[in-house]
């Protein structure tokens, strides 16, 4: 049985630790209705239902932005601590105006 | 004699040492962090509009006394690193010499609800404000 070289086992250690502590979220954004944009710290990121990537080493909370024409436009204020999961879902609830 | 001396040197740099004191104290509590954000503002069909800015309820002014309007890059006092300061927008309307005409009056109706919110000095430095129609304005 062969051993498994220092540089492989240094280099997989390292992917886990980076891959462990990432601050990358891969966020699949949904609303009632759907076909509402998204808009992620000002900047429109897509349309529901839709897979947003958040990085939240930039800032302390991300605001996201949910608009579509005749509903009420919502907001929330998202952290890394809320979002644990690298791949997260999210809905939003959208009332007529 | 010698403890005369000595006092009366203590009493030489005492004033000195206490201004220094106070005006390291004054520095320290009065430190004001400056933060740039680009404020602009849309309806809920996403277009573009014209908004004044206020910062705690008071109408953000340029070097000419007139308002900002959006879109713009407006720098926001933080006496408080912890402590959020409150930016809103209310929705003016302006002829074409760019004059205000409608909004801006306390007890103006205004096209759009007006909207604010408390932000932090980490928050993205841009901030972008969703209006809805003023359904009982003109």
């Amino acid at each position: 049985m062969s051993a498994i070289p220092p540089v492989r086992i240094s280099a997989l250690l390292l992917a886990l630790a980076l891959g462990g502590c990432s601050s990358v979220r891969l966020i699949d954004i949904d609303s009632k209705p759907a076909g509402a944009s998204i808009y992620v710290n000002g900047e429109k990121k897509g349309t529901t239902r839709g897979k947003v990537r958040i990085d939240f080493k930039s800032a302390g909370r991300v605001m996201v932005q949910i608009v579509k024409a005749r509903y009420k436009p919502v907001f929330q204020y998202w952290t890394l601590e809320e979002i644990p999961d690298e791949d997260a879902k999210k809905l939003f609830v959208l009332e007529p105006d | 004699m010698k403890t005369r001396r000595s006092c009366s040197s203590w009493s030489r740099i005492k004033l000195p040492l206490l201004a220094l004191g106070l005006g390291l104290l004054g520095v320290s509590c009065s430190s004001v962090h400056f933060q740039e954000f680009y404020i602009t503002a849309i309806d809920t069909n996403e277009k573009e509009i014209v908004c004044a800015v206020y910062h705690d309820d008071k109408l953000v002014l340029n070097e000419k006394n007139e308002p900002v309007l959006t879109p713009a890059r407006v720098k926001i006092p933080f006496r408080d690193k912890e402590q959020a300061e409150k930016i809103g927008v209310r929705a003016i309307e302006i002829d074409p010499e760019k004059k205000t005409i409608r909004g801006l009056e306390e007890g103006e109706s205004s096209p759009y609800l007006e909207d604010a919110r408390p932000v932090y000095v980490w928050d993205s430095r841009r901030q972008l404000f969703i209006l809805r129609k003023n359904k009982s304005s003109g």
